[in-house]
């Protein structure tokens, strides 16, 4: 057994494999927090993030047969995350329904909450990025894409990629120059 | 503006994303729950779409083959008493059939068709109109003799209008029966072809001729609804024979010996055209030899026919006799089967477990009936922490739980009042209500708790068994009862039982739900 998949996980995969509900919840329970901060930077609220967690998650249940135990399911199922975010980014790109990108930019940081600055607001920053850039930048950056792979998945130039990615840069730098600098420093350490 | 460079910005949020932990919804979980729920089939709504089929086979089934039986009867009832006669006529072709017809093979080595003429004046072309005639099944055969070329015959001899006074005495409704065959002009050819392989030249001529020249003895005959009268083994006493089947001898023993019609069911003694039919001396007729011309009737060259040979309807298959709806069961057994939906609170069902019940009925009323008996049911439920209460451990707290899974063997004595809201002839609808007591025959279950890892957790199951639970359940259900026979039902009843008190280790109130399918057994009428 890898040593990556404990023999509780294993155990866990087991009964979701015969559709047992305890040990679905169980499962899901143990990887909400991995799972959902992947959707979080994925979307730009929390409602999105569950409407794909639970999506993801409905995969994971329903194609489990498919994972292959010696690979670490951890990757599995970000890449599932992944995957599910970018079926829902495509979905929402032919019904057209994002706001105007200008909107997404004027939103500012509260500053009352500056003092107060996690890593939920730092994830906040990047859900106020538009689609397009938070896309980008949470591929390459967080989930390591390259710039190829960007632009295959979101049908795109390498060129747009990685000028998206330089302007989703910039805007993050936009918004935290609103934030305490300290306070960045505080989160930064 | 920050003046931040690519990779520590890049790092700032790699490291807030990476440990970023959202904290666990149990909404979330309920909202995927619902919807594996769904894929599964695991809610009622799923489970009746993913069984609904089945439900509507059981119920469809009872149904067409009651709406089968109420357009018999309809049928029945509309050409009166011609279905009298067609029954009558079946059972005794399907007699001769097996009797005289063969035999008559055996001597001539051909069917035989033949005329018998008390008068001894046969004519041919009364002959081959008989034949003809004669060629349509069963009592159509002497209907078709009345309607159509019965003039001509009687014009020749008017043996064949004595003959007809005979048929009308039987049953006056063969000839309107047969002017409705008529019309429809079904195609007997094909029944004719299946009647017999012995096809070809007709002896009829030669062997009534023997018979008229003889003294207009008198072979016996019987109808087949296969198209022809044919002879029958000579069985008369007086003859040689043994006198089996003889009409002769029933004419004359009234009803001492049998007889194709009392071989029917007609007494005798009723049937005085038969023996009117001997003492008229009515000829004996076969269509066989019209076997091979099934299908070109009109082309038919047939001396002294000038009118097209009607095709006349074929028989309908006997009618299943009407069950007596007024029988009034004293005393039923039932045994079903149904699944098993148990739940705790109408959610959370898991996979359906199985029941079997054996009821004895027994009727306090015309329409009410006392039920009681065992039903044994395995129940797979789970029940969240809330509902399952754990039983107090001295010094022991254990950890928060999030649920339990029970699988539970139950024998359940219900006491039930079943009342029968519509009755028919061969359907009931009927709805029951009343108690059940359970016996925990025995219980598993497994426990859940938030944290898993909890160094509190003593024990992670349970196994034993509660015993009885006296009237912890309602029952309520609704049914259709289909009678097979006089003594035998389908039935097909959803049914609820709603806890009034907690049963089992845990103390949870459980609901099921189900389908029973039964079978019923009914020994003891009023």
């Amino acid at each position: 057994m890898p040593e990556y998949n404990s023999a509780v996980l294993q155990e866990l995969l087991d009964g979701c494999l015969q559709k047992n509900r305890r040990s679905q919840e169980l499962l899901y329970k143990q990887f909400y927090g991995y799972a959902m901060s992947i959707c979080l930077r994925y979307t730009r609220s929390r409602e999105e993030a569950k409407e794909i967690l639970n999506d993801g998650f409905l995969k994971v249940f329903t194609k489990l047969d498919s994972f292959d135990a010696g690979r670490p399911f951890k990757t599995w199922l970000s890449r599932i995350m992944i995957n599910t975010a970018l079926d829902h980014y495509r979905q929402e790109v032919r019904r057209d329904v994002f706001d105007d990108v200008e909107v997404a930019e004027q939103v500012s940081v509260d500053e009352t909450v500056i003092s107060k600055l996690s890593h939920d607001e730092l994830v906040g920053l990047i859900q106020r990025l538009t689609p397009a850039y938070r896309l980008v930048f949470s591929l390459s950056v967080i989930d390591g894409y390259t710039h190829e792979e960007i632009a295959e998945q979101l049908n795109i130039s390498v060129g747009a990629s990685k000028s998206n990615l330089s302007r989703a840069r910039e805007k993050l730098r936009e918004m935290l120059s609103k934030i305490n600098i300290d306070d960045y420093d505080r989160v930064a350490r | 503006m920050i003046e931040l460079p690519d990779d520590e910005l890049d790092k700032l949020f790699r490291k807030s994303s990476e440990e970023l932990d959202p904290t666990y919804e149990p909404d979330d979980w309920n909202d995927l729950r619902k919807r594996l729920d769904q894929q599964d089939g695991r809610t009622p709504a799923a489970w009746w779409r993913k069984w609904w089929p089945l439900g509507v086979l059981a119920l469809l089934i009872p149904a067409g083959i009651v709406l089968y039986s109420y357009e018999g009867e309809n049928g029945g009832k509309e050409e009166g008493g011609r279905n009298v006669d067609l029954k009558k006529d079946e059972n005794g072709g399907t007699e001769e059939r097996s009797s005289g017809r063969d035999v008559v093979e055996g001597k001539s080595g051909s069917t035989s068709e033949v005329v018998r003429e008390p008068g001894g004046a046969a004519e041919g072309a009364t002959k081959e109109d008989a034949i003809v005639d004669n060629g349509t099944p069963a009592v159509d055969k002497e209907t078709a003799a009345v309607d159509n070329g019965n003039r001509r015959v009687e014009s020749d001899n008017g043996v064949v209008d004595k003959g007809n006074a005979v048929v009308d005495k039987r049953n006056e409704s063969v000839g309107n029966s047969g002017k409705v065959a008529d019309n429809t002009k079904t195609n007997i050819g094909g029944k004719l072809k299946s009647g017999s392989k012995a096809t070809g030249k007709s002896s009829s001529k030669s062997e009534l001729n023997a018979a008229v020249v003889n003294g207009g003895k008198l072979l016996p005959r019987s109808r087949s609804k296969a198209g022809g009268v044919y002879l029958e083994p000579n069985r008369s006493k007086v003859e040689g024979g043994d006198g089996a089947l003889s009409i002769t001898n029933n004419a004359n023993a009234k009803g001492g010996e049998t007889s194709m019609p009392q071989a029917t069911g007609q007494p005798i003694g009723a049937s005085e055209s038969v023996t009117k039919v001997d003492e008229l001396g009515r000829t004996l007729i076969s269509a066989s030899a019209l076997n091979s011309k099934a299908l070109k009737w009109n082309a038919l060259q047939l001396p002294g026919i000038s009118e097209p040979v009607q095709e006349l309807a074929e028989a309908p298959a006997p009618e299943k006799p009407p069950l007596p709806a007024d029988d009034q069961p004293l005393m039923a057994i039932r045994f079903g089967y149904s699944p098993d939906l148990s739940t705790v609170g109408l959610k959370n069902f898991s996979k359906p477990g199985t029941a079997v019940s054996l009821l004895v009925e027994y009727s306090v009323l015309p329409r009410l009936f006392l039920q009681s008996g065992a039903v044994w049911s395995r129940k797979d439920y789970y029940a969240p922490a809330s509902a399952y209460k754990l039983p107090k451990i001295p010094h022991y707290y254990p950890p928060e739980m999030t649920g339990v899974d029970g699988i539970c063997n139950v024998l359940e004595v219900p006491i039930n009042i079943r009342y029968d809201i519509k009755s028919g002839a061969r359907s009931r609808w009927f709805a029951s209500g009343g108690f059940s007591s359970y016996h925990m025959n025995s219980e598993k279950y497994k426990y859940y708790f938030v944290d898993e890892n909890d160094p509190d957790i003593w024990y992670r199951s349970w196994k034993g068994k509660t015993g009885w639970y006296w009237l912890s359940h309602a029952n309520v259900s609704v049914g259709y009862e289909y009678r097979i026979s006089k003594k035998l039902s389908l039935l097909a009843e959803p049914s609820i039982r709603m806890p009034l008190k907690r049963v089992g280790y845990g103390k949870v109130n459980l609901i099921t739900t189900g389908l029973w399918l039964s079978v019923r057994y009914t020994p003891v009428f009023k």
